[in-house]
């Protein structure tokens, strides 16, 4: 018992934060929940570093402690302090500003329960707790937009996740178990394992905004404030990617779940590709974009079981949650509009440059993080002998090139009225400081993660 | 297989349906929850009669019983904040009176 | 310190350093270029000393990033180095009074260091990301007047060219990869027929960089960018990897795809130059003259004599780029570059024209000017390889057409009178072309040296240089002799030249070669289309996608939802939230992955 919970102090962690930072938003103190929050998230993420290398499981193997787990502490709970400081930059003295703190950690500690499920429990309670979250983190601002954004957004989850549920019900019938170690048991009933199956995609596809399952997320991103919008297009997103990756690795591959996954894959990263080429709200841009990189990812759970399928999930998303919060952040100070960012090259340079270093990383331009990320997965697809999975990968982001460079190069333009950007915060400028750091850097340091990383 | 387990199969699935075609074809927020509650309630009458008819003894089919009961109860209570917030907002929970974000 | 270190650094750090400072970009640009020629100078003593120098960096697990100098890597690097610091020079004064110099030299000195990169790359995956550095550079080079009307599309083509073919790279450096389990360059052949998948996929990559028919078309609409952007991406640099990459990797090539390389090389020879002599622009001229010379390159290579090729790349390095500087001083001085501005632009200007016809000459191949020897060279190895029956005509026709649209050219500059402006910054500008007209002169003396220092004995044909010196002056004769205004008429409109009346050499060669250029031509914009429509129908499936929800698929979806509703409501039956046809499809989606899921498991029992 002492044992398992020592496995899960980074998640103990996280909860007391989260119930800390509750009681600092009761006495009305925004700014003391915001410090309790980083600093308990960064503690979380260090108590997970003595983790990394153990393989176990906890609470009779319902709690998988592994690298993905392991390496989802590190990248998604700084991810999350990271949307606190934007949160603070944004929504700093409105309404119920501790309260989005508070939800930033619950919702990070579903994304991590999720990272980690074991068990068939787990995952419907990730799901749970990282849904609930983010339905009152995108009705934050309560009014018309965010709350039709919340609305859609509750709809689409609570079904999704109620179909998920029904469907793994199949998977408990099947093998008499609710542990993702015993699905193997499922090949004596073909029927209930591909309607679990499918049920296990909805709900995780829900989640990490895979096609044709996404639909929620350009309206929440939307109607969402925006360092919400990046927490969500990040932190639940990876959790999901990673759950799926546990949730398959059991799975035998009869069922044709390689497949099943790696068609998901094109169809998602095509759409997403396609959708952000004809939007003129870069909020919106964004999340097809995170939609097409979603399906990069499942390049990554499409090749589970090959060697390179953990670390190439681990380097992506320490990429994507780097480059995807530092655009975030930019496109707090400077506006929804793709106008807005006309110029931006000349009027701010040091941010203009930074914009365009974290898109070139999400096309997989090298030597950025998102090209060891897509390298990595192109090579694990590879590996698996999904050749044309990585053809078509490498084609969508070819594709890709056209959505970013719709933000690059007006960039450079002159614009034809006097810049209307907000005026410079220091806490954004910190976070795609940060970001544009680990994206530069990634490229370099890719070989220590993967030492850390193991098959 | 017993007839008994059967029969509490197909009363789930067809919870599940009604549900699931309550939650498309309503347009209220409210009807689409029920909808919803529908569908969780097929996945409840489904483990029980597995756990009952077929593994007696894993207790982790309880267990999955009560961790869904939580679920409707939370999902219900964040439907019914979200609800509020609408209402609160626009007037209304009609979905199809929300069409702003679109495109 | 490894010498390599500065030799890519130096013009990384100034491309870093220039919009940091934004005061005299050029001087941190040149300080750049000329630390990194000092590094490349410093790399080939020490080859010559008998030292090789690696640097190995942290990369992949068992692939790590490797840059090596060897004899053809340091030379390659010295050379990029050497015409990267001319056209500096020579851009300070192009580029004097305009208002994004900042931009231009921050970018002009990333792409010099990640040329050197891609030079001195000892694997595949650093040369794969040079590779793609040096697309995405080029990208923003060639549209860097993104203001004026076509460049960002002339960009956007250039880069789509040459990304689709990329993939060849991509998928030929996994092959390798996969085969040999290690990324070092060069690798181990490798057996079979993946050997020769391997070498066309090569091929592709290599077509596409250094535009080979039928990816010939971006690199004319390349000529939007400023000339230095012109001169650098003609001569060494971007234009160049493709050769460089099939020099590197000729010996892992199989002799069915050498032949590849050598049939692509000498239809791009013929074809391109049947273009150049069409040409109404002296850029665009220069420009389809440079996809001719690097088919050149590739026979030599599909000859199965890389080291013909490389003196031709080298030579070629300096002569092209010595072109594109004399043009640039005469598009200022004429305000543009179509024919029908430049006329008698020469006589107005010796000097320029000196160094213009120097540098014309020697691609021509006239002795004893360097393009003389390599051109020898190629033509040797043509004559001497084991397709020669094939490949030595069309290099001598590709000889051929050099020396006309050369001659054609000189005549135009030479001959008739316009309106002159006055040209700021001449003597920066002069500097940097005098450099490199006279590299492009007197490098034929280096040629017999440099053979000896990359280690290999030159091909030997006999009557190579018999040859190769007629043809070139048969097309000097005919460039020159035959009006311009007769080679020009036919292609504004075939009735209103005099055309059909000129006579003998009229009629049997020109008329079959405008023929020709014209066909070539058309396929060239049906190859375009072609492209275009792609382009199009990817927006229109994009637009599509983005009324799906509300049209399309959804439509059929929502037309079953509705005919089970109207037993219901009928009122409401016109109006639903956009969620449910949302979930309706999100519903479908999951039925069609079912569907498919069962078919596939009964299938499979």
């Amino acid at each position: 018992m002492a044992h398992d919970l020592l496995l899960l102090v980074p998640e103990i962690a996280v909860l007391l934060t989260a119930v800390v930072v509750l009681v600092c938003e009761m006495l009305r103190r925004p700014r003391a929940a915001l410090s309790v929050t980083v600093a308990g998230l960064a503690l979380a993420a260090l108590s997970a570093i003595p983790l990394l290398g153990v393989e176990s499981t906890a609470f009779s193997g319902t709690f998988r402690v592994d690298a993905l787990s392991t390496w989802a502490c590190l990248i998604l709970l700084p991810a999350t302090a990271l949307s606190a400081l934007l949160a603070r930059a944004e929504l700093a003295g409105e309404e119920g500003e501790g309260t989005v703190y508070s939800l930033l950690c619950f919702t990070a500690l579903g994304a991590l329960i999720l990272a980690g499920s074991g068990d068939l429990m787990l995952l419907v309670l990730g799901v749970l707790l990282s849904s609930l979250g983010s339905f009152a983190l995108v009705a934050h601002r309560d009014d018309d937009r965010a709350t039709e954004a919340a609305m859609k957004y509750f709809v689409f989850g609570s079904v999704s996740g109620g179909v998920m549920i029904f469907g793994v019900s199949y998977w408990v019938g099947a093998t008499g178990s609710t542990l993702l170690a015993a699905l193997g048991g499922v090949t004596g009933a073909p029927p209930a394992a591909a309607l679990g199956l499918v049920a296990v995609v909805v709900g995780l596809g829900y989640k990490a905004a895979v096609v044709p399952f996404h639909f929620w997320a350009p309206d929440a991103y939307d109607g969402a404030p925006v360092s919400v919008a990046g927490f969500l297009s990040v932190v639940p997103k990876i959790g999901a990617i990673l759950a799926l990756a546990q949730v398959v690795r059991d799975l035998p591959v009869g069922l044709g779940w390689p497949l099943v996954i790696a068609a998901i894959s094109v169809l998602t990263m095509t759409y997403g590709n396609l959708a952000a080429l004809v939007q003129r709200n870069v909020v919106r841009l964004l999340a097809y974009s995170s939609v097409a990189q979603s399906g990069y990812f499942l390049l990554g759970v499409a090749a589970t079981g090959g060697p390179l399928a953990r670390p190439s999930l681990v380097v992506f998303a320490t990429a994507y949650a780097a480059m995807n919060l530092g655009a975030f952040a930019v496109v707090l100070r400077t506006g929804r509009d793709l106008d807005a960012f006309t110029g931006l090259g000349r009027s701010r340079p040091a941010t203009g440059a930074a914009m365009v270093i974290f898109l070139l990383s999400l096309v997989g331009i090298p030597p950025l993080a998102g090209f060891a990320g897509k390298f990595l997965l192109f090579g694990a697809a590879l590996a698996s002998h999904l050749l044309w999975l990585a053809i078509a990968a490498i084609l969508n982001s070819v594709l890709s090139l056209a959505v970013y460079l719709r933000i690059v190069v007006p960039m450079y333009r002159t614009p034809d009225s006097a810049p209307t950007g907000r005026a410079p915060n220091p806490l954004a400028s910190g976070v795609w400081g940060i970001a544009l750091a680990v994206t530069v850097g990634l490229g370099a340091a890719v070989q220590l993660i993967l030492g850390r990383v193991g098959p | 297989m017993t007839a008994a387990l059967i029969a509490a199969l197909v009363t789930g699935a067809a919870l599940f349906g009604v549900g699931l075609y309550g939650a498309l074809s309503q347009t209220n927020l409210v009807m689409i929850m029920m909808g919803v509650e529908l569908i969780l309630a097929g996945a409840l009458v489904n483990l029980a009669a597995f756990w009952r008819f077929l593994h007696p003894g894993a207790y982790a089919g309880q267990m999955f019983v009560l961790i869904v009961m939580t679920v409707m109860a939370l999902e219900m209570a964040v439907g019914f904040g979200v609800a509020t917030a609408r209402f609160r907002a626009k007037g209304s929970v009609e979905m199809e009176e929300a069409g702003e974000l679109k495109g | 310190m490894n010498p390599i270190v500065p030799a890519v650094l130096g013009p990384l750090a100034a491309a870093v350093a220039i919009p940091l400072l934004r005061r005299a970009p050029a001087a941190p640009a040149l300080l750049g270029a000329i630390v990194a020629l000092a590094a490349g100078g410093a790399l080939a003593v020490g080859i010559a000393h008998g030292t090789r120098a690696e640097l190995l960096l942290p990369g992949l697990p068992g692939l790590p990033l490797r840059l090596i100098a060897t004899p053809l890597t340091a030379l390659l690097s010295l050379v990029v180095a050497g015409v990267g610091t001319l056209v500096l020079i020579y851009a300070v004064g192009y580029m004097k009074g305009d208002p994004e110099r900042v931009r231009f030299f921050a970018t002009m000195s990333f792409f010099i260091a990640a040329m050197q990169a891609l030079v001195l790359a000892g694997d595949w995956i650093s040369l794969l990301a040079a590779w793609e550095l040096i697309g995405l550079s080029s990208y923003l080079l060639i549209g860097f007047w993104h203001a004026r009307p076509g460049v960002g599309a002339a960009a956007l083509r250039a880069f789509l060219y040459t990304r689709s073919a990329d993939l060849g790279l991509y998928t030929a450096a996994f092959l390798f990869i996969a085969h040999t389990g290690t990324g070092v360059l060069p690798s181990a052949p490798l057996s079979g027929p993946a050997a020769t998948l391997a070498g066309l996929l090569l091929l592709l990559a290599a077509m596409g960089k250094s535009a080979q028919t039928p990816l010939q078309d971006w690199l004319q609409r390349a000529m939007a960018g400023p000339t230095p952007v012109s001169a650098l991406l003609h001569s060494a640099t971007l234009v160049a990897a493709g050769a460089i990459l099939l020099i590197r990797a000729e010996p892992l090539l199989t002799p069915g795809a050498r032949l590849a390389v050598g049939v692509v090389g000498g239809v791009t020879t013929v074809v391109a130059g049947l273009i150049a002599l069409g040409e109404r622009d002296l850029k665009r001229l220069l420009a389809a003259s440079t996809s001719s010379q690097y088919g050149l390159m590739l026979v030599a290579v599909g000859a199965g004599a890389p080291l013909a090729a490389l003196l031709h790349l080298i030579a070629h390095a300096a002569i092209k780029s010595s072109l594109f500087l004399g043009a640039g001083v005469f598009q200022h001085a004429r305000g543009g570059t179509g024919f029908a501005r430049l006329r008698g632009a020469g006589r107005a200007h010796p000097r320029v024209f000196l160094g213009f016809t120097v540098a014309g000459l020697a691609l021509a191949g006239v002795p004893p000017l360097s393009g003389f020897f390599t051109k020898d060279a190629v033509i040797a190895a043509a004559l001497a390889g084991r397709h020669a029956p094939l490949l030595a005509p069309l290099a001598l026709a590709g000889t051929l057409l050099t020396g006309a649209y050369v001659a054609r050219a000189l005549r135009l500059l030479w001959r008739g009178a316009g309106e002159e402006h006055r040209v700021p910054g001449l003597g920066w500008m002069g500097a940097g072309f005098a450099g490199l007209a006279v590299a492009a002169a007197g490098l034929g003396a280096a040629v017999g040296p440099i053979a000896a220092w990359a280690g290999g004995p030159l091909p030997v044909a006999s009557g190579a240089g018999v040859f190769g010196l007629a043809a070139a002056f048969a097309g000097l004769a005919l460039g020159w002799f035959v009006p311009g205004a007769r080679l020009l008429g036919p292609l504004r409109r075939a009735a209103e030249g005099g055309f059909a009346l000129a006579g003998g050499l009229d009629f049997w060669v020109a008329r079959p070669a405008l023929a020709l250029a014209r066909g070539c031509d058309r396929l060239e914009q049906a190859l375009y289309a072609g492209v275009l429509g792609i382009g199009r129908l990817g927006l229109t499936l994009a637009r599509s996608v983005r009324r799906g929800d509300e049209r399309g698929i959804d439509g059929l979806i929502f037309a079953l939802a509705r005919g089970a509703r109207t037993l219901g409501s009928r009122a409401r039956a016109l109006q639903t939230g956009l969620v449910h046809r949302e979930l309706a499809l999100a519903a479908a989606g999951a039925a069609v992955l079912l569907a498919a899921l069962a078919v596939g498991l009964a299938g499979f029992r």
